[in-house]
């Protein structure tokens, strides 16, 4: 049974997200892409570093990791992001239509796998137990691709739909 | 409640299935870490010639959204200045 209070705050909620997907849909996915292609960006760089430059794994930590090495080992920082991206995706679906729409919903299937994936390493990091018998938290598709490539492509994937659904969006219905 | 717990439940199990029969081959696991194929070189080759574009045209978006709002804003902040300037 529902209390008016809860009532109130679910019309609430409900109204916010209907004004995030009509008046101010613009404007929310703009600041949202930018955080999403700043991540995009430095995971591109943390690759160029390995791959290219020949740097040693844990040195390599994108252009902010330079700065702050904190910000590519922090497995709660990754988890905490990979969740405000998938919000983020779930949030702002409704206000996209036509093709649009299933550009996003791809990018938001492939952010739920990539975020299960950041749940286990979460999971294994808050109870020391290690999936596979590894030393280090391993998520399922770790068996087939180390870390750095797996993330690289992962943020690859998610991006390149979800700016797919935006031109889309805006080339058909603006 | 109860679904609350049926999805705890199922987390769990999922996360039994998938550590049980995987332990053996966890070293085999570590010891993939190799340097990259080509295709790998490649697409990073690929992305950065791509990120400044994009960077771009989501810098233009940005201030393609927000613009009328900050307008709105500078407006009102006039109007509101020559009325109290009349006033």
């Amino acid at each position: 049974m529902m209390t008016s209070e809860s009532k109130a705050n679910t019309m609430t909620a409900a109204l916010c997200v209907r004004k995030l997907n009509s008046t101010w849909h613009q404007q929310a996915l703009s600041v949202y892409l930018l955080v999403v292609f700043g991540h995009w960006a430095e995971h591109i760089a943390q690759a160029y570093q390995v791959f290219v430059l020949e740097w040693p794994r844990p040195e390599a930590g994108g252009v902010l990791g330079l700065w702050f090495p904190q910000l590519a080992s922090s497995e709660i920082l990754h988890f905490v992001y990979n969740l405000g991206l998938l919000l983020g995706l779930l949030l702002l679906r409704p206000g996209f239509r036509g093709r649009g729409r299933s550009w996003w919903t791809a990018a938001l299937v492939i952010q739920g796998w990539h975020f299960f994936e950041h749940l286990l390493l979460q999971g294994q990091w808050l109870t020391g137990f290690h999936l596979f018998g590894a030393s280090q938290p391993m998520s399922i598709l770790q068996l087939w691709l180390p870390r750095v490539e797996l993330h690289f492509i992962y943020n690859t994937v998610v991006f390149a739909p979800m700016m797919v659904g935006m031109v889309l969006e805006k080339w058909t219905h603006r | 409640m109860s679904n609350r717990r049926t999805w705890l439940f199922l987390i769990l199990v999922l996360m039994l299935l998938l550590a049980t029969p995987a332990q053996a081959h966890g070293e085999e696991v570590e010891e993939q870490a190799g340097p990259a194929g080509p295709w790998l070189v490649g697409l990073i080759y690929l992305q950065l010639l791509i990120v400044p574009f994009v960077g771009v045209w989501l810098a233009m978006e940005l201030w393609a959204a927000w613009r009328p709002c900050i307008m709105t804003d500078q407006v009102r902040r006039h109007r509101n200045d020559d009325k109290r300037e009349q006033g």
